[in-house]
């Protein structure tokens, strides 16, 4: 299903809609590291975590497992964009027909934003996007930090 | 990494974080580039990651205003850019060599870091010219001076 952008489509206004506990069942059988390096398939994990009321659920089931792999997948651009989708969280804006999207950014394309974005506004979250960011910021500030305290020069530098 | 440190920035963190005292020490060490030795902060990627954070430092500021307002918590004293503006005034010279200059514009331009700098700036206006002299093309430099004349 997210081998496309039709699919990624269905796939994130399918999630806006259902509730706590299908979201539940559809982040455990996410094969979370395979997705975040897919051009397609990160942004749907994007669209995951910045959409899930529970950050403990994200921290466990998809900031861990991304965790483990910052060393090896640091480099990937789509790897990298789950990671910046915690620390600046992405925002939504109302437009004057009443849906819902998600504001430009400067780590994703308008096309993909537009992709994640169908019924934003029939959403089930119930969480505020600034209080959630928050919490996402703090479950990926410390693995990032540790990563780049290690080789800070080098990394400033590349 | 960039993110990073905005983000840590943005959430009131750069002050208490030993990965941003840490990145504030190695930008002042010198690196080369085009076989001229420079600071680290006038590195063409660091000096606009550190423009974004002086910028996400008072985003900071204004949205904990706020929350005073609301009665819920003392506001940030900008300690990021304060620290920011003592390193290139420090390391002066380079600073307005190089892109450094590019960061002490923000700092000016911006109605609540302006104070961090102004005064020194304005004290060492005839350096600035001189420096314009010598690098007539240095468009930064020429604004930054046109900035300093203003305030």
């Amino acid at each position: 299903m997210l081998a496309s952008k039709e699919g990624l489509k269905a796939a994130c206004a399918l999630f806006n809609v259902l509730d706590a506990k299908d979201r539940k069942a559809v982040i455990k059988s996410l094969p979370v590291s395979e997705m975040a390096v897919n051009k397609i398939a990160h942004l749907f994990l994007i669209h995951v975590a910045n959409n899930l009321d529970d950050t403990q659920l994200t921290k466990k089931k998809i900031m861990h497992d991304l965790g483990l792999k910052i060393d090896d997948f640091i480099e990937d651009g789509n790897f990298q964009n789950v990671l910046i989708s915690c620390l600046i969280p992405l925002q939504t804006e109302k437009k004057e027909n009443g849906i819902v999207v998600y504001k430009p950014n400067s780590y994703l394309t308008h096309d993909d934003l537009q992709s994640m974005s169908l019924f934003l506004e029939k959403t089930t979250s119930k969480k505020d996007r600034t209080v959630r960011g928050k919490e996402l910021f703090r479950i990926v500030q410390t693995p990032l930090s540790m990563f780049f305290e290690e080789k800070l020069k080098y990394q400033l530098l590349d | 990494m960039k993110y990073l440190f905005v983000a840590l920035a943005e959430h009131g963190e750069a002050s208490s974080s030993d990965l941003v005292d840490e990145m504030l020490r190695q930008i002042q060490k010198s690196y080369e580039e085009h076989g001229t030795n420079q600071l680290l902060f006038g590195h063409p990627f660091i000096h606009r990651m550190l423009k974004d954070m002086v910028k996400a430092d008072v985003t900071a500021l204004s949205q904990a205003q706020a929350k005073v307002e609301e009665g819920e918590e003392k506001p940030s004293k900008l300690k990021l850019s304060k620290t920011i503006a003592k390193i290139l005034l420090k390391h002066f010279d380079e600073a307005i060599k190089g892109r450094g200059v590019f960061i002490l514009l923000e700092l000016i331009e911006t109605k609540e870091t302006q104070h961090l700098v102004s005064k020194q700036l304005k004290a060492q206006k005839q350096m600035l010219k001189d420096a314009l002299k010598k690098n007539p093309k240095a468009k930064g430099l020429e604004v930054l001076l046109k900035k300093v004349e203003q305030v």
